[in-house]
């Protein structure tokens, strides 16, 4: 069952104090959480926007995931590296040096609205920070994942700016 | 982090990745023992000087306590102690039991030692090819002293004029004290040689026919340590002139304070801290350490450094470094990469990049296949066991793009 706005930020409270919702929306619908985690050994600045949708059926899988930015330290772009120059990012127009963390697959899809995102998508952050960190050490990705293919974008049915339409709504 | 497997913590993947690389792999311990007994058979063929005059041929120092890394400034290369206990008479003649030695292993033209031979103040050593080289140090059992307790002999052909010397020794006490001492408690032992064998694929293929107890791709953090501190020793000492602190004595400090634990890191900094304080406490009475055999009191352990408090001091300024790298790397706020340049210094640059790529391929796997847990407000451990604190987190895969609504 779809979980609400409210189950999942009682579930981010209980599994992650450290990530405070610091906005909700008037509809109640959208929030954003921000606060520190340290997968490893290095500290970083997260913030984590969801919309929860309606009905499952309004939005695509990729259109309602959470989004997850690394404030700070700001992400390293090293295009000589392996999957350079971020791996596994999805762009972001209207702040490039922010990108959204690209954490799993929406065409299988591997999370839906029925997860709890400090269930899924913070510890699938704290793996991708945690390879990442390896990248910047190896300039080798090995924490996995694919590209989109042709059929992933015919898929899709609309291309992005979603994220900042769904701050707005925020 | 802790876990059941040691290494399933990144940072001490590192540390036991750095030591498993420059460490004498099992393969090649065993083709050193191959080529000693090689040497010893040969030393006694018929015509041999020494034919009927050799007791046995034993390892001694790092050899004898399976904590050899690979010699000063030179990763491929090895340096193996190896005691030739002779059949001589009480009271030879240094330069005559030397020569005697060099002479058996060199053989006549054409033999298979002939250009691979040099004559040292100590003892015989005998170049390898592949980087190997057998320190093959003679001595005569003293019958009437503690077991082992043996003459050994100096005698420097570039200096004839200084007087040879016999000095007391006793190799295998020490070796047989350490062993004892340092004897893994944990299971760190095991995971160790787990990994080690990964890497030494021959010793790998061999490794049923071994004893557990005789192993010898299993130690302990007390014995990892020391090959550590070694290295960082060695590094240190690359480009300076001079001796430096010798591995006989930082074995025996290591064997004083033994310490077996689950961690490597934690072993690390114990037995640096330890070796520190010993020197320390040696200059706060303005004097330099002392120490000798605990098997052989004769059998100085610093008679050759430090000879002065300035050399003494330069290496607790060294140790000083390391503890501050290991308090940094366990409780600064540092990434992998900051890590890696925090150790390159350390250990040097091969050792330590191989080691963070080795910890890198245990992430990228338990990444991909979805064997990591993670402790409420952050923290990832690896490998399939949860602990009480930490959940499992499920598969997922990376994407990238754009974002499709």
């Amino acid at each position: 069952m779809m979980k609400t706005l409210d189950q999942q930020i009682e579930a981010m409270a209980n599994d992650y104090p450290n990530l405070a919702m610091v906005r909700r929306s008037p509809s109640g619908r959208s929030c954003i959480w921000k606060g520190s985690i340290r997968p490893f050994r290095k500290t970083y600045d997260l913030e984590v926007f969801y919309h929860a949708p309606i009905a499952p059926e309004v939005f695509t899988i990729s259109g309602c995931q959470p989004l997850v930015q690394v404030r700070r330290p700001t992400l390293e772009r090293h295009p000589d590296y392996d999957e350079g120059p971020i791996p596994h990012i999805y762009a972001n127009d209207e702040e490039p040096a922010y990108p959204y963390l690209c954490l799993f697959d929406p065409f299988k899809p591997e999370w839906t609205p029925d997860d709890l995102i400090s269930a899924t998508t913070i510890p699938w952050a704290e793996r991708w920070l945690l390879n990442y960190e390896f990248w910047l050490a190896t300039k080798i990705w090995e924490g996995g994942g694919r590209h989109l293919s042709t059929d992933d974008i015919k898929r899709a049915r609309k291309p992005s700016e979603v994220s900042q339409q769904l701050k707005g709504a925020a | 982090m802790t876990n059941e497997d040691p290494f399933d913590d990144p940072l001490e993947a590192i540390f036991a990745e750095a030591a498993i690389r420059v460490q004498l792999p099992p393969s090649k311990y065993q083709l050193a023992c191959d080529r000693y007994d090689a040497v010893s058979t040969h030393a006694e063929r018929d015509g041999s000087p020494l034919k009927d005059k050799i007791a046995r041929f034993y390892p001694q120092g790092s050899m004898a306590i399976g904590a050899t890394i690979a010699a000063r400034g030179k990763d491929e290369e090895y340096d193996i102690d190896i005691v030739a206990e002779l059949l001589l008479p009480l009271g030879s003649c240094p330069k005559y039991v030397l020569d005697l030695l060099f002479n058996a292993i060199k053989g006549d033209e054409g033999s298979i030692y002939y250009e691979m031979v040099k004559r040292r103040t100590r003892c015989v050593t005998i170049y390898y090819a592949d980087g190997m080289h057998l320190d093959i140090t003679p001595v005569i059992l003293r019958e009437d002293r503690l077991e082992r307790t043996s003459d050994l002999f100096h005698d420097d052909p570039d200096e004839p004029q200084e007087p040879a010397e016999t000095p007391l020794t006793n190799a295998c006490g020490i070796s047989e004290t350490f062993k004892a001492n340092t004897v893994d408690t944990t299971g760190f032992a095991e995971a160790y040689a787990r990994n080690t064998r990964a890497l030494d694929l021959l010793a790998e293929a061999e490794i049923e026919e071994v004893d557990p107890q005789e192993d010898i791709a299993r130690k302990s953090s007390d014995v990892v340590a020391l090959q550590l501190i070694k290295r960082f020793r060695n590094t240190r000492y690359k480009d300076r002139n001079g001796r430096m602190p010798p591995s006989v004595l930082l074995s025996k400090y290591v064997s004083d304070a033994s310490n077996p634990s689950q961690s490597l890191v934690y072993a690390l900094g114990y037995h640096a801290a330890h070796i520190r304080k010993q020197l320390v406490t040696a200059e706060a009475r303005g004097r330099l350490v002392d120490e000798s055999n605990p098997a052989c009191v004769e059998d100085s352990f610093t008679d050759r450094w430090p000879l002065t408090r300035t050399a003494q001091q330069e290496f607790i300024s060294d140790l000083d470094e390391l503890l501050a790298v290991l308090q940094q790397l366990k409780t600064g706020d540092v990434s992998m990469a900051e890590m890696q340049d925090l150790l390159v210094p350390i250990f040097g640059d091969f050792p330590v990049k191989a080691a963070v790529r080795a910890a890198q391929d245990r992430v990228g796997k338990a990444s991909r296949s979805a064997r990591t847990t993670h402790k409420p407000g952050g923290g990832i451990l690896l490998g399939a066991a949860a602990s009480v604190i930490s959940r499992p987190a499920r598969a997922s895969t990376n994407m990238g793009g754009r974002l499709f609504k």
